[in-house]
């Protein structure tokens, strides 16, 4: 039994509920912490704080505001130690699918390092690199999921979060957190075969999820300022304009008349909106039907279970209905508080769910100490 | 599942950890010359205490062995002005002068008269064992620094008489109620000579009377 064991059982002893660490997500304009804790079977939520700027402006003009914001606050909430998991903000990772067959003489990061090195465009040496096999049909031919991050980015990141005062265990994907999200909510539920679609503000991306095994990665050009853009060149109407209309109205049903108030009735501009992004939904629903037949080609005519919603596109009222529509799959979005049981009266229905990745994130060494 | 993405570069974790085994060391190393500088204050604390208490102490010490000495000093200031009181009593003890008047006056009769007469009382130091007893008595003198052995006073009263009497039956009488006298120890006769005395003749004599000591 080495050292390291023997702290671990002594902590776990002396704090059987556990320390896990903090779930972090960090953007532009929005922060996202989530501690869990209790066991992995029956996690709990400890403390969960957001900030964001609903104006859009930058939430951190300089290096050192991360610590005087967080630093009280974490306080405040609830958050016991300073342990993070974290992942890279997704405009500064490049994540790609890479097909590789095994040689017997060849180590597989190296091969998976020279397929990589040929698709990125600076040097190595500048990156970091890490990857995720994925589950292929034959033994021969493999494939892996890579994140490629720049080392000066990464290095800002960490030292950006090291400086307010914040251990960072882990640096992961969003794909991972989701992975882990996902997992956990099957075991509650008989959903084994996910297919997740996380809709970005700038990016998004599919990921088919088969029992413990990530089995596809897909990028889609898709997401909110994509849809914004459209919305308010169709309409005329500012960026700002469109996010609130999107987010106000989104594809709402037709109601009751008489629950209308003056101007033009909400389904009205609902309908107006879906006709505008027919063509944005018509495509993303194309690439998820493509990932269903690519699924079950690997699965030998397996199918998923179950299509989830996540990322900024679920705050667009009744945007699964849109796309349940064209898959003829239940689509959910998924509402990360299914994965545990809120202990605090603020993780409430009324409060704001907290991100399917910062769940993810934070379901990681929950019950044990990694 | 068997595999995570963790984008945090090993050299820069193992940098970090470095970092916080130094910091934990240099924790280590402060605490523990705080815990030894604590250790010595409180030694010295201790000592320092102990000393001034030490030091009371010694003084009350010093000052009970000087205290000592002086009541030494007082004692033996005490015994010898005692032996000088004793002294000084031994001196003037013996039979007073207006007794020995009245002894020699009751043996005195109109046969006998007087020349001359000698009263004398003296002392010497003389060794403590005393060679005579028959004449005086003694004193124990107190030691001197320079003495050695010890001495004794020896006290001698006693009177020399030069007389005449008419004849020796006289003479006889006086010597015999003289010695019948309480105050005189013995009474010698040390000459007797016939003279003439006016138109007869006087028995002239010369008497050495031994004075009883102390009562």
């Amino acid at each position: 039994m080495t050292t390291a064991t023997l702290w671990s059982a002594l902590r776990r002893r002396l704090d059987p509920g556990g320390r896990a660490p903090i779930g972090l997500v960090l953007d532009g304009n929005r922060i996202e912490l989530l501690q869990l804790e209790g066991s992995p079977q029956q996690p709990r939520v400890r403390a969960c704080l957001t900030l964001d700027r609903a104006d859009g402006g930058e939430l951190l003009p300089s290096r050192d505001a991360l610590r005087s914001l967080l630093g009280p606050r974490l306080r405040q909430t609830g958050f016991r130690g300073r342990r993070t998991v974290t992942a890279m903000p997704a405009s500064q990772v490049k994540l790609m699918v890479v097909n590789y067959g095994l040689e017997s003489n060849r180590d597989e990061a190296e091969l998976i390092l020279r397929l990589v090195a040929e698709r990125v465009p600076q040097p190595l040496a500048q990156c970091v690199v890490d990857y995720l096999p994925i589950r292929t049909a034959s033994e021969s031919e493999k494939s892996a999921l890579v994140a490629v991050a720049q080392r000066e980015n990464v290095i800002g990141y960490l030292e950006l979060l090291r400086a307010a005062g914040l251990q960072v265990e882990a640096l992961e994907i969003e794909p991972v957190a989701m992975r882990r999200l996902v997992m956990r909510l099957s075991q509650d539920e008989a959903k084994e075969n996910i297919l997740v679609l996380n809709g970005g503000a700038t990016r998004s991306d599919l990921t088919v999820f088969w029992g413990r095994r990530l089995i596809l990665y897909r990028e889609l050009e898709f997401g909110e300022s994509r849809a914004v853009e459209r919305l308010s060149r169709t309409l005329e109407m500012s960026p700002e304009s469109a996010v609130s209309v999107l987010r106000e109205y989104g594809f709402r049903s037709p109601v009751s008349p008489a629950d209308l108030g003056g101007g033009p009735p909400p389904h009205e501009i609902s309908q107006a909106v879906r006709e505008i992004l027919k063509a944005e939904f018509d495509r993303v629903a194309e690439s998820v039907r493509n990932a269903l037949a690519y699924t079950a080609s690997r699965t030998r005519g397996g199918a998923v279970d179950a299509v989830y919603l996540v990322g900024s596109i679920v705050r667009w009222p009744e945007v699964e209905h849109v796309l349940q529509e064209r898959l003829a799959l239940p689509v959910e979005i998924l509402d990360p508080r299914a994965a545990f049981d809120p202990s605090r009266a603020e993780l409430g229905s009324a409060a704001p769910a907290p991100s399917a990745i910062v769940a993810g994130l934070a379901l990681r060494g929950v019950g044990h100490e990694s | 599942m068997s595999h995570d993405i963790d984008l945090i570069p090993a050299d820069y974790r193992a940098c970090l950890r470095s970092r916080e085994w130094l910091r934990r060391i240099g924790f280590a190393y402060l605490a523990l010359g705080l815990g030894l500088g604590l250790a010595r204050a409180g030694v010295a604390w201790e000592t320092h205490g102990r000393s001034r208490e030490n030091a009371r102490m010694e003084a009350v010490a010093a000052a009970a062995q000087e205290r000592r000495a002086h009541l030494e000093g007082l004692r033996q200031r005490r015994s010898e002005l005692e032996k000088q009181l004793a002294l000084l009593e031994g001196l003037r003890g013996g039979v007073e002068a207006r007794r020995m008047l009245q002894a020699v006056d009751r043996a005195l009769d109109e046969n006998v008269w007087f020349v001359d007469w000698k009263f004398r009382r003296a002392g010497a130091l003389v060794d403590r064992e005393p060679n005579a007893v028959a004449t005086g008595y003694f004193l124990v003198v107190p030691a001197g620094k320079k003495e050695e052995g010890p001495k004794a006073w020896r006290m001698d009263t006693h009177m020399e008489i030069r007389a005449r009497a008419v004849d020796h039956s006289s003479l006889a009488n006086f010597v015999s109620r003289l010695v019948a006298q309480p105050e005189v120890e013995s009474v010698r006769v040390l000459n007797t000579r016939v003279r003439p005395y006016l138109e007869a003749q006087a028995v002239e004599f010369e008497l050495a009377v031994v004075v009883r000591g102390r009562a």
